[in-house]
């Protein structure tokens, strides 16, 4: 579903992603896993098409993010670590808005509306202005604007902070379903407890450099990601764990069991 | 005292960057001064052609002192304006809020900090009205040894006031701002205000320059009652009188302290007032969902964003408010006043034409298109990452408006036609001109935004009101009517007012063309690093 094959992106003279290839397959959730300032988010805003980066291809169900970016941006969506929405904008014609970006037809577009809202709980905020909610509305507000479209390719930047208890439970469903009709999702996070229990492919990255990727059962192994990810941490260029593959020569991650 | 500096610097330094429009930290400093200069500049301006004027009007009868009593009242108003809505967003609004209450700070060394940064604007603003009006005065008068630093005094005194009075109508607007449909009256209400003051102004102007011909003393004995410490100021500087800059001085830093100590008490609930607007949910009816193509979203967007954003509805729509009153106005009365068909006849052209340079005008002010890139700040990554060609997302900006531009300048063109007794040839004018003249300029700011885009901006009266783009917009577009009035009246004598007119507006149609030409490639390519 989405492939990045030797992405690199400088800011002036610093290194953000190097020479970074990795594959996000359909039907599987891909957890992105990596310290504050590894090039996560670099990552996934250049996959996202609003980055602009200097080496690289980046392919999402087939469409250069380069060449051919508006069908690349139709079958995505994404959502930055901190959305900043209209404030200027009620929340169900922020949700309209998108709606009509998106060309979500008119039949269908209630429903998935009335459903996803209801689900995250905002259900009888929509009428009230987007400048009234709290981050965590604004947060929910932003996931179900991106699930009213059914991406076939959902790319979320730290999707549980600011999230609570119920609408995480049930956002980790969601992002199940969407692979389970054939959709990939890729997100970054730093509970890897979670990354753990609901990816069926990790990526780790560390500056700049993706060291290692692969079935989660292949990464973790009989240990736990955060022992994996903190041997890695101390010694980013060793050896990779059984099973996981090295970035210098990775192989795609493969759909896996349900979390 | 070291504190208080280092926080007056921090938020002097987040004024200047926010209002700089380039991307690394040192050239938006660098630009932030550059649109500070002009700031200085215009009232330097504003000031010199009113100061002499003035002293060169009031001199033969021995009045050339009221300069210096008339001018500081409008530096007063100038300042105050500039200062009310960067402090009702700047020091009640900032986005530095939370983390400075959370400083162990006392609130009044906060207010203060808040309050300098605001006063230094408005110091920049009052000297530069106040020197030009001493230069003037000083072509006609004696000017002592203490004048000058006096004079300079007087500008630090006066800012303090303007300041205290910036803060005041800012603490107004940000408590409307907290109501229910808050942004709304705030919007309706500066915009009355904003009319009703320079409507009012218009009409005070003629009978005020008469008194001041034909009795300057009561003028002076007026100022006196009422406004003494503009009398003080001009009791000050030319008398040295020590008691004058004693009043002034207890006039001006009293009102100051006195709000910075209400500022200070009050600015957790001030600055916590805006969650008393998470008030009670509100349900929609999800029937009422209407479908709309991605380029009608997007231009509904810009009109949702200009009709809920204050400082965008108040500064950008004022043209077109005119418009609509004169429209309003040419419609009841039927006629241009008389003054208008002698300056047509005078300059040789139809008062049709005359009217159509006029909405011209009115029109290079309905720029929504120059902050617009900049207001999306943060929020950016919506577009661009939706499945949107770069020029729809342009595009959408100017249909926006060029659509604003059509719903003051229609009305006004039908209004203008009857009151002028237009045939078709100047009734065509007095829409495709003004309408060119528009397309052009909405153009130029779009272009200008891409050139200067701010997307960190520390709020939207920043940007509205003190980017480059904006403001570079503003020059371009008065440049612009400018040079078409010239270009058509220099050819009006050969080929006739209303060929001469449309030759123009075909030459700004053609240009209108080019520039979208330009928007759609470099403009393309421009937009695509920005995040």
């Amino acid at each position: 579903m989405l492939t990045i094959t030797h992405l690199t992106k400088h800011y002036g003279d610093k290194t953000a992603v190097a020479d970074l290839s990795l594959t996000v397959p359909p039907g599987a959730i891909t957890g992105f896993i990596g310290r504050n300032g590894a090039g996560k988010t670099t990552t996934l805003r250049s996959a996202a098409g609003i980055l602009d980066f200097d080496a690289g291809v980046i392919t999402i169900d087939g469409h250069d993010v380069r060449t051919d970016p508006v069908s690349a941006k139709r079958v995505t969506a994404f959502l930055p670590d901190n959305p900043d929405l209209y404030e200027f904008m009620s929340g169900l014609d922020y949700l309209s808005f998108i709606a009509d970006i998106y060309g979500i037809p008119a039949t269908s577009r209630r429903s998935l509306i009335e459903r996803y809202a209801t689900a995250y709980g905002i259900d009888g905020d929509l009428g009230s202005s987007v400048g009234s909610y709290s981050h965590g509305m604004k947060q929910k507000l932003a996931l179900v604007s991106a699930l009213i479209r059914t991406p076939r390719l959902l790319m979320l930047d730290e999707p549980f902070v600011g999230l609570d208890p119920v609408a995480a439970h049930r956002l980790k469903g969601d992002l199940r379903s969407l692979c389970d009709a054939g959709g990939a999702v890729l997100f970054s996070t730093h509970i890897l407890e979670v990354a753990q229990a609901l990816c069926d492919n990790i990526a780790i990255i560390s500056a700049g450099r993706l060291v290692v990727s692969g079935p989660t059962s292949s990464v973790v192994g009989d240990s736990s990601l955060e022992k994996v990810f903190l041997d890695l941490q101390g010694d980013s260029a060793g050896a990779a764990p059984s099973g996981a593959t090295p970035q210098s020569a990775q192989e795609g991650p493969q759909p896996g069991a349900s979390a | 005292m070291t504190l208080l500096w280092t926080l007056t610097r921090v938020q002097l330094r987040g004024l200047l960057t926010s209002i700089g429009a380039r991307n690394t930290r040192k050239s938006k400093v660098r630009s932030a001064w550059l649109i500070l200069a002009l700031f200085g500049a215009l009232a330097v301006y504003m000031s010199s052609v009113y100061s002499f004027a003035l002293a060169a009007m009031l001199a033969p009868t021995g009045n050339a002192d009221l300069v210096l009593m008339l001018m500081p009242a409008l530096g007063l108003i100038f300042a105050v304006l500039m200062g009310s809505q960067a402090a009702g967003m700047f020091v009640f609004a900032g986005r530095d809020n939370d983390l400075l209450l959370a400083l162990p700070i006392s609130r009044l060394t906060l207010a203060l900090a808040k309050l300098a940064a605001v006063g230094i604007e408005n110091l920049l603003i009052m000297a530069c009205m106040l020197l030009p009006a001493g230069l003037a005065y000083s072509m006609h008068g004696v000017t002592p040894g203490w004048f000058w630093p006096v004079l300079i005094l007087d500008a630090v005194l006066l800012a303090l006031l303007a300041t205290a009075a910036s803060v005041l109508f800012g603490l107004g607007i940000s408590v409307i701002r907290n109501l229910r449909q808050g942004t709304t009256i705030v919007n309706v209400a500066g915009m009355v205000l904003l009319l009703a003051l320079v409507g009012g102004s218009a009409v005070a102007q003629v009978p005020l320059m008469e008194r001041l011909t034909s009795n300057p003393g009561s003028v002076r004995a007026g100022v006196r009652t009422w406004l003494a410490p503009l009398a003080w100021v001009r009791d000050g500087a030319i008398d040295g009188s020590p008691g004058a800059i004693a009043l002034l001085g207890l006039a001006t830093i009293v009102p100051f302290a006195a709000v910075a100590w209400l500022v200070g008490r009050a600015f957790v609930a001030l600055v916590s007032g805006a969650s008393a607007r998470r008030g009670t949910a509100v349900r929609v009816d999800l029937g009422a969902l209407r479908t709309r193509s991605p380029f009608a979203a997007l231009v509904r967007r810009e009109a949702k964003r200009f009709f809920g954003t204050s400082i965008y509805f108040l500064n950008t729509g004022i043209g077109l408010a005119f418009l609509l009153v004169g429209a309003g106005y040419l419609l009841v009365v039927r006629s241009l006043p008389n003054e208008w068909w002698t300056v047509a006849s005078v300059i040789a052209v139809t008062p049709a034409t005359l009217a159509a340079l006029a909405a011209s005008g009115m029109l290079t002010t309905v720029t929504t298109t120059a902050p617009s890139i900049s207001l999306e700040g943060q929020r950016l990554w919506i577009v661009k990452s939706a499945p949107l060609a770069t020029s729809t997302i342009l595009g959408a900006k100017l249909a926006f408006n060029v659509l604003l531009m059509a719903v003051g300048i229609v009305p006004f063109a039908i209004a203008a036609a009857i009151a002028t007794r237009a045939g078709i040839a100047d009734a065509l004018l007095l829409v495709a001109l003004p309408l060119a003249v528009g397309v052009l300029v909405a153009e130029l700011g779009l272009i200008y935004n891409l050139v200067w885009t701010n997307l960190n901006a520390a709020n939207d009266t920043i940007i509205v009101k003190q980017s480059a783009a904006v403001v570079v917009t503003l020059f371009s577009g008065m440049a612009l009517v400018l040079l078409a009035a010239v270009a058509g009246l220099a050819m009006a004598r050969p080929l006739g007012a209303s060929a001469a007119f449309g030759l123009v507006t075909g030459v700004l149609a053609l240009l209108a063309l080019g520039g979208w030409t330009l928007i759609r490639t470099w403009g393309v390519r421009r937009f695509a690093p920005l995040l």
